[in-house]
């Protein structure tokens, strides 16, 4: 009977392999699309408060784009559409040195920059302007203020919504599974399908989604203890 | 892994899935109690299975062979789409009699639920673009090849050509498409596939089919293990089928030489060799 979970299969070399490649490409996803997404984010943030209408105005559409359109469609977009306007040499080069995983990472990159420039750009809305006035008023610089006063309320105030975000980035690089990458929900269907033990297969990703995720959080409340501030 | 199976096992004890669990009678006898086999069918596969606009319900190759068997029955048919993730849950689960729902046999799958006679037998096939420098069969040997998800190519694959690097999509057309846009060497599918998008892409079609077959893929009615009953009845069913020429009919009327598959039948339903 079919009554019984039983892992044996799954925990075997063939199987087991199979689903630690696919644990190992999501980690190297999520790390590759953080990075993105993080340095465009706060790019984008300083551009959106540099003071440029043009530069503001520019972010607000990138950030209202990405924002309104589903992943999926970015990842298509990308994968299927953008790449093809590439040199043909560079396409073949792409297809030949895994395509699925720059293709997803630009795509999930760029879509979670909105967000994280967002998070970003309210902690520094967050720091109320007198806060600036008056560290200038004693006689510090602009550097000087944002490093003493503004950045420490503002990073303080952002890290929560950047901790969320940081794990839906994470839950979304499974969406790569759609361009064939061999990701851990990938990995997960493949096995499912070869073995038909589909109660086995999802609760094994369900358990490595949920152990990752806590980690990201615990290690964002570590952060946000670390700066916190002691008026707070 | 002890404390990871005893969690899970408490998991879904809690939950709904414990019916499972429950002794139960005879299936078969249950079927014919209620006068309804509830068949589990894939939505997404023309013409195997897929939705008919014009009269709102899922038709299809595997559809009518449901009903078939459930006129043999002598009960009524009650079609459930099922998706290819859900479709072993749902039967283990019981929300589903039987499944026909493109189960291609192999050997890991058949531990898990059972197989009925093959009532399709499906030639797995490679396919480039034309002009390429793949020729035959094996030339695919370390080359990128594309398939679709819920197939069982990546188990022929594997056997056949191991050093494929196989990458699976979600559905036949974005593996089409990957091979047409040159991010895979070859695309496997089966000839019904291969025939429509044949079709579809009219006289000037840009595709070349590599020879030989990949492989052949027979594909059964699922049922839940533990029900010899229902399994043998299935069984009986099929073989009269073939008998009186209404597995040929079923063949002819999706896939058969008036339809854009043109197709010729070249195997009666037999039981699955293991």
């Amino acid at each position: 009977m079919n009554s019984v979970l039983n892992f044996d299969a799954l925990l075997a070399p063939p199987l087991f392999s199979q689903l630690l490649h696919g644990a190992q490409f999501t980690l190297m996803l999520f790390v590759a699309c953080w990075i993105l997404a993080v340095s465009l984010g706060i790019l984008l943030a300083v551009l959106r408060i540099s003071g440029w209408p043009f530069s503001e105005r520019l972010v607000a559409i990138y950030v209202a784009y990405h924002q309104n359109v589903p992943m999926l469609a970015h990842l298509f977009l990308w994968y299927f559409g953008i790449s093809t306007l590439l040199p043909a040499g560079l396409q073949d080069w792409t297809s030949n040195h895994g395509g699925e995983f720059i293709f997803a990472t630009i795509a999930i990159g760029l879509y979670m920059a909105a967000y994280f420039s967002e998070d970003i750009r309210s902690g520094l809305r967050s720091v109320p302007g007198g806060q600036t006035e008056a560290a200038r008023s004693l006689g510090m610089g602009f550097l000087a203020s944002m490093r003493y006063v503004v950045l420490p309320q503002a990073i303080n105030n952002a890290i929560p919504t950047f901790t969320n975000h940081t794990i839906v980035l994470f839950k979304n690089t499974s969406l790569a599974m759609a361009l064939g990458a061999a990701e851990m929900t990938y990995a997960v269907r493949e096995v499912e399908n070869e073995t038909f033990l589909t109660f086995e297969t999802y609760i094994v990703a369900t358990v490595f989604y949920l152990a990752i995720s806590l980690i990201l959080m615990a290690v964002g409340a570590a952060a946000a203890r670390r700066v916190r501030l002691p008026a707070h | 892994m002890k404390t990871l199976t005893r969690i899970s096992t408490v998991l879904l004890a809690a939950g709904a899935f414990a019916c499972t669990f429950a002794a139960h009678a005879d299936q078969l006898a249950d079927i014919k109690a209620k006068g309804v086999l509830v068949c589990g069918v894939m939505p997404s596969v023309e013409p195997m299975g897929f939705m008919d606009p014009g009269k709102g319900e899922v038709v299809g190759y595997d559809i009518d062979f449901c009903k078939a068997v459930a006129k043999s029955l002598g009960v009524k048919i009650e079609l459930k789409v099922v998706s290819s993730e859900a479709r072993i849950p749902e039967l283990l689960e019981k929300r589903v009699d039987i499944l026909a729902a493109i189960l291609g046999y192999t050997a890991a799958r058949a531990e898990q639920i059972d197989y009925s006679q093959a009532y399709f037998v499906s030639n797995q096939i490679l396919a480039v673009k034309k002009g390429s420098d793949i020729k035959v069969r094996d030339d695919v040997a370390g080359k990128r090849v594309s398939t679709m998800k819920g197939s069982s190519n990546l188990v022929l694959m594997h056997r056949e050509i191991p050093t494929a690097q196989m990458v699976s999509y979600d559905d036949a057309p974005s593996a089409f498409i990957a091979m047409a846009q040159g991010k895979v060497n070859a695309f496997v599918l089966s000839e019904v596939m291969l025939r429509r998008f044949a079709a579809k892409l009219g006289d000037g079609n840009s595709i070349e089919i590599l020879k030989p077959a990949v492989g052949v893929e027979y594909w059964g009615l699922g049922i839940r293990k533990g029900e010899p009953e229902l399994l043998r009845a299935v069984n009986d069913a099929l073989s009269s089928l073939e008998k009186t020429g209404e597995a040929q009919k079923i063949f002819d009327t999706w896939l058969g030489p008036n339809t854009l598959y043109k197709m010729t039948r070249d195997f009666k339903v037999a039981p699955i060799k293991h």
